[in-house]
């Protein structure tokens, strides 16, 4: 089931390289979507109800913690897939992308897609890595398909600093593997989340704590947590837009789970203050720095990605408080912050190719222009800043009273403090764009294509509900994959 | 003396090298120098340690690192054409005294580390940590993309080294991966400078500034 998992994308992805006929490809990308999608659903719902699997001899591991980036990354990826069509049709019509790249764009699309499967799946924490190496390096050629001087410095940038970083990340693995080989003897089993998870298992904690800071700083990378966060918002703003959607959506809670698994491992040796330090340090410093550039943002994508890098900074924060509640609402927030922000990036996207301009001065009255785009921005913008009665401020408001119980006052009145902030200074960004004066002549009215349209109702539908109500399935999910957190081994 | 010190000490001093020399062309060929020494290092702990994993991982930094990303760097080189000579923020002599500063900074850290491993790693590990620090130095110091794409390749050589003297290499699968991932990050880097040159006529990262706040 797991292999499937992997493997349908990266079929997908092949096939629609090869298949020249435009029609027949797009049917094809839609279809192996639609089958990732529902592969992952499939497997999000045996973790649900029987605990995790682990399948074949040991080299795949599914847990809830798994299921719940398994749950994004199907809901989300089947989202930027059927807005894909529409968005890359509408490039080649106006001449920007060739025949050639979009052949290139599909194929890497879904290998992308397939190496954040693989993250989520595997059970070897070496092979994690080079999972989340592998995404950096597939992401890389879909930020770059623009071929345009902006998109190559992004990508060089993206590439350059995200493998430096994570080069530091693997220093932190090989560590930890010299210490746990001390413990265990070798054998190629010794790197296996299912083996390291033990909580019993005494390793050397001065080579843990070390291994921990590399690990910290080289997925902090990825992660997009200050002050490594300056390929971000380059990569973010320069990519396609389905691709942006992507990054900023998933991508990014899979480097955060490669960060929880190493940071439960360090946890079990440690036991001490120093992980929840590191993860409330970096956290916050990510929302406070993010604010600025909030303010004087004038590129809406940008801005935008910005934005993500204040999530991130939120979801640290709320793994660093811990406790059950804060895991929980860390988890929560996670889930909550990549639909809204696909959601966001998608609509971003439908504005770019309307107004073709990234540049907010020059987007004005995106309400009249386009209705439903700009009522889906607008709700997505009162989502993200965790407005009631959405569903990030559910999260939030939980993760807020989680630092109040677990004795972080200073900690959380600060987050509280730069939350308010970037909401007023979003809010101040976006209100011009959606409700700004006339025109004049320069855009017609109406939406890009339906294809661009009709996807966002699905993480429409998830914003609005899950701020009233959240089913009790996913939230025993959620609860088990906090239990994992809080140290419960694997369950 | 055994063969082992020799080759580590060729291995460092090609290192230090890289923060010497003028020419991309010579970069690369001390990269693949590198490499060649690194695989040979692995032989010889391979047939100490009689794993069979560790023969084919040496085969293939060989095959990979000594001849197949250097051959990929020179041809685009060789397609970019235009002034060869490298440009770095800071001096020659400067950044040699640094690398020597990065070396001794590599002892340091690794002797309070009490590491309860083989032999191996006291005396080697110093230097592959230098070489991590090294190999982030110069994609921090040189302003031509394709030195800073070796940059990269000699921080994965050192950590490499790391776990070849710590633990005998990771897990084959890992060892596997890593290196696919290595080898596909440097096609990219190439394709991305030759892209770079074709849109700014040249590869300097000065062009790449365009990006602000």
């Amino acid at each position: 089931m797991a292999l499937l998992a992997v493997m349908v994308p990266t079929v997908t992805g092949i096939l629609s390289f090869i298949i020249s006929p435009a029609r027949l490809r797009e049917f094809i990308h839609l279809v192996g979507s639609i089958a990732t999608s529902l592969i992952g659903l499939m497997l999000v719902w045996e973790v649900a109800k029987n605990g995790s699997i682990t399948s074949q001899n040991q080299f795949f591991h599914v847990d809830a913690l798994s299921a719940v980036i398994l749950m994004i990354i199907s809901i989300v990826s089947l989202t930027t897939s059927i807005h894909s069509v529409g968005y890359i049709r509408h490039e080649q019509q106006e001449g920007l992308l060739s025949g050639r790249q979009t052949r290139q764009y599909y194929m890497f699309y879904h290998l992308f897609i397939a190496t954040m499967v693989l993250v989520t799946v595997v059970n070897n924490m070496g092979l994690l890595w080079v999972g989340i190496e592998a995404t950096t390096v597939v992401s890389a050629f879909l930020v770059a398909i623009y071929k345009k001087g902006e998109a190559l410095e992004a990508t060089w940038k993206y590439l350059m600093i995200c493998s430096a970083g994570i080069a530091l990340a693997l220093l932190g693995v090989i560590i930890l593997y010299a210490s746990s080989i001390a413990k265990l003897g070798a054998s190629n089993q010794v790197l296996n989340w299912t083996v390291l998870s033990n909580a019993n298992l005494m390793l050397q904690p001065n080579l843990v704590a070390l291994s921990f800071v590399f690990i910290m700083v080289g997925f902090g990378t990825k992660v997009g947590l200050a002050p490594m966060h300056f390929w971000l918002p380059d990569a973010h703003s320069q990519a396609p837009s389905p691709v942006s959607a992507l990054l900023s959506g998933v991508l990014l809670n899979c480097a955060m789970l490669g960060l929880i698994r190493f940071g439960i491992v360090a946890e079990n040796t440690l036991h001490g203050q120093l992980i929840q330090h590191l993860f409330i340090g970096f956290g916050l410093l990510s929302v406070i720095l993010a604010f600025p550039f909030i303010l004087v943002q004038r590129d809406f994508k940008r801005m935008l990605a910005y934005s993500t890098v204040e999530h991130m900074g939120i979801i640290a924060v709320a793994l660093g408080i811990g406790g059950a509640l804060g895991y929980t609402a860390a988890l929560l927030q996670m889930f909550n912050h990549s639909i809204g922000k696909s959601m966001l990036f998608l609509s971003a996207g439908n504005v770019n190719q309307k107004y073709r301009s990234k540049q907010m001065p020059r987007v004005l009255a995106m309400l009249r222009i386009m209705p439903f785009t700009g009522v889906v921005f607008l709700v997505g913008t009162l989502a993200i800043t965790g407005v009631p009665p959405f569903n990030i401020f559910t999260s939030e408001f939980s993760i807020f009273v989680a630092g109040f119980q677990q004795g972080h006052a200073v900690a959380t009145s600060v987050l509280i403090l730069f939350i308010a902030f970037i909401f007023a200074a979003m809010m101040f960004q976006v209100m011009k764009m959606i409700f700004g004066e006339e025109v004049g002549e320069r855009v017609t009215r109406g939406e890009v294509s339906r294809w661009s349209v009709i996807p966002l109702v699905l993480p429409m539908a998830f914003v609005v509900a899950y701020g009233l109500y959240i089913p009790a399935s996913f939230t025993q999910l959620i609860h088990h994959a906090s239990y994992i957190l809080a140290g419960g081994g694997h369950v | 003396m055994t063969v082992l010190q020799a080759l580590s000490i060729v291995l460092i001093l090609s290192t230090l090298g890289l923060l010497w020399i003028k020419r991309i062309a010579t970069a690369i060929k001390i990269l693949s120098i590198q490499s060649l020494i690194l695989g040979m290092m692995a032989m010889f702990i391979a047939r100490q340690t009689g794993t069979v994993d560790l023969y084919i991982m040496a085969g293939l930094t060989i095959l990979m690192k000594a001849i197949g990303i250097p051959w990929i760097l020179w041809y685009t080189l060789r397609k970019i054409g235009g002034v060869r000579e490298t440009e770095k923020l800071i001096g020659r002599e400067l950044s040699l005294l640094c690398g020597g500063g990065l070396l001794a900074i590599g002892y340091i850290i690794t002797s309070r580390l009490h590491i309860s491993a083989p032999n191996l790693t006291r005396e080697y590990l110093p230097i592959s940590i230098a070489m991590l620090l090294i190999g982030l130095f110069i994609m921090m110091t040189h302003q031509k993309a394709i030195m800073q794409g070796i940059g990269l390749v000699v921080m994965e050589n050192g950590l490499f080294l790391v776990a070849l003297v710590t633990t005998y290499g990771m897990p084959f699968l890992v060892d596997i991966g890593v290196f696919l991932d290595v080898f596909v990050a440097v096609i990219l880097m190439s394709m991305l400078t030759y892209r770079i040159d074709k849109t700014f006529q040249s590869t300097h990262t000065e062009n790449l500034r365009r990006l602000r706040g």
